[in-house]
């Protein structure tokens, strides 16, 4: 590919040579003449001449330069600006957060409180969620086996202006859930005693779907005293009569409401109680857990 | 037998023109957009000189140095002729090391560049070493030379190859490598 005929060819040699010495010699001729002065005319000429092109170059070299600058000024202000991204949403997930953290802190404070009035060890729980099919009253809450959860154990909770009471009874325990069989719930049954100035009348508590969140409490001696108003609070009888029983667990003198009605059923007694709480309004839960007390 | 062409003078002129102002060019896209690569500039007119004698005339080649250093030193404030000493022994020594080796060899303008590099930055230090007294030889060769000619060496080969292209377009020929 190489232009052979260029130096190969002594004729084409030595034309070559002579032309290539010719221009060093110029070049030589030229550096030496304007190292000694005399050409200082025609540089200055040049340079004259070429001034405005330099100028002009210089020019658009420094924008160029400032386009590449800007260039890497864009690269950093957007990584600047991704990171501003971040830690923007970092903040916004932490201020969603603050709602919680300021319920969880309510929730421990009352926790806490309840501990500190009554002889309970005390396990919170999320109410995930309340079954109403086919009649039953089944809540699920949030702990389970792992969290040392066990059937019987009572469960509490306080709505607005009420005290602790008593809402349900842990009926089923899986790994990190349970169910939690509500007091209305026509399968509960749980030992109750209700305070009738300095007497004491105990009795069965039973749910009943058709009475509107109103309780029954039932195997009461037909001479007892109770009235309206009288203070209905857990008996823990089972715990008497064999430990190893499923409601064994649930503490005496856990409030669970007042009593409404009384009135005589066949040999016995029995009395309507409101309970403090409506179940169905809570979505957060104690579990009284007595071994640890 | 005589095959050489005839030109008429204004052809020359023209011709010679032409060339001139491509040289003009070429150092105001040095001097725009290869002026500072990692703070150092890189010589397009030296690529451009070395390169071109693998598959130029000689001739040719002289006059482009001769021209391009002229241009070079008016913009740069240089002695006249200076950096066209230079370039012209740069192209006459890798025409004269490398002429005997094919072009198509992908190894050659590398060599070439080597080569010729190290001949223009020796004749611009020798010439600044005895016109200039507070010439440092040291700072010399660790600020310019070692930093060009390893600058240089980055674009020789696409430089070279697209060079080649044109001149096999120019002449329909079909380039072929060596490797």
């Amino acid at each position: 590919m190489r232009d052979r005929s260029s130096f190969l060819g002594r004729a084409g040699y030595r034309r070559n040579a002579l032309i290539v010495a010719a221009l060093l010699f110029v070049a030589l001729v030229t550096f030496l003449l304007d190292t000694q002065g005399v050409l200082s005319p025609v540089r200055a000429y040049l340079t004259n001449k070429l001034t405005p092109l330099v100028s002009a170059v210089n020019g658009v070299n420094g924008q160029v330069a400032d386009f590449f600058a800007g260039s890497h000024d864009l690269q950093r202000v957007t990584k600047e600006r991704d990171m501003l991204r971040k830690e923007n949403s970092d903040l916004k997930a932490q201020i969603l957060r603050i709602p919680q953290y300021e319920i969880e802190n309510i929730r421990f404070r009352e926790q806490l409180r309840i501990e500190k009035t009554n002889p309970w060890q005390l396990i919170g729980a999320d109410v995930s969620v309340k079954t109403l099919a086919d009649g039953r009253r089944i809540a699920l809450i949030g702990v389970g086996s792992n969290n040392g959860i066990k059937i019987g154990m009572a469960v509490i909770a306080r709505y607005q202006s009420s005290p602790p009471s008593l809402i349900g009874v842990v009926s089923v325990v899986n790994s990190d859930s349970a169910n939690v069989t509500l007091i209305d719930d026509y399968s509960s049954a749980i030992s109750v005693q209700a305070y009738h100035g300095t007497e004491l009348v105990r009795g069965i508590l039973h749910g009943n779907i058709l009475a509107n969140g109103v309780l029954q409490m039932s195997e009461i001696e037909r001479e007892a005293e109770i009235a309206t108003g009288d203070n209905v609070v857990t008996a823990g009888l089972t715990r008497l009569y064999g430990p190893s029983l499923p409601n064994a667990a649930i503490p005496s003198g856990i409030p669970v409401g007042i009593v409404k009605t009384a009135y005589i059923d066949g040999r016995s007694k029995a009395v309507d109680v409101q309970p403090y709480i409506n179940p169905e309004l809570v979505n957060y839960v104690w579990i009284i857990n007595n071994d640890t007390k | 037998m005589d095959n050489q062409q005839r030109y008429k003078i204004e052809e020359i002129i023209w011709h010679e023109l032409r060339t001139i102002v491509l040289l003009i060019v070429i150092m105001c896209i040095q001097k725009i957009f290869l002026a500072n690569i990692f703070g150092v500039s890189l010589n397009l007119l030296l690529l451009l000189v070395v390169l071109r004698t693998l598959i130029e005339p000689i001739a040719k080649i002289g006059r482009w140095a001769l021209y391009g250093g002229l241009i070079f030193d008016s913009v740069s404030g240089a002695w006249l002729g200076m950096h066209s000493i230079g370039l012209i022994l740069a192209a006459v020594t890798v025409f004269l090391l490398l002429s005997r080796i094919t072009s198509e060899n992908w190894i050659l303008p590398i060599v070439a560049v080597i080569i010729g590099s190290l001949v223009y930055y020796f004749c611009n230090g020798v010439l600044l070493y005895v016109l200039v007294r507070s010439f440092d030889v040291v700072s010399y060769i660790t600020t310019a030379v070692i930093p060009d000619i390893l600058i240089i060496l980055v674009p020789a080969l696409p430089m070279f190859l697209l060079l080649r292209w044109l001149r096999s377009m120019q002449r329909g020929e079909l380039p072929l490598d060596v490797y």
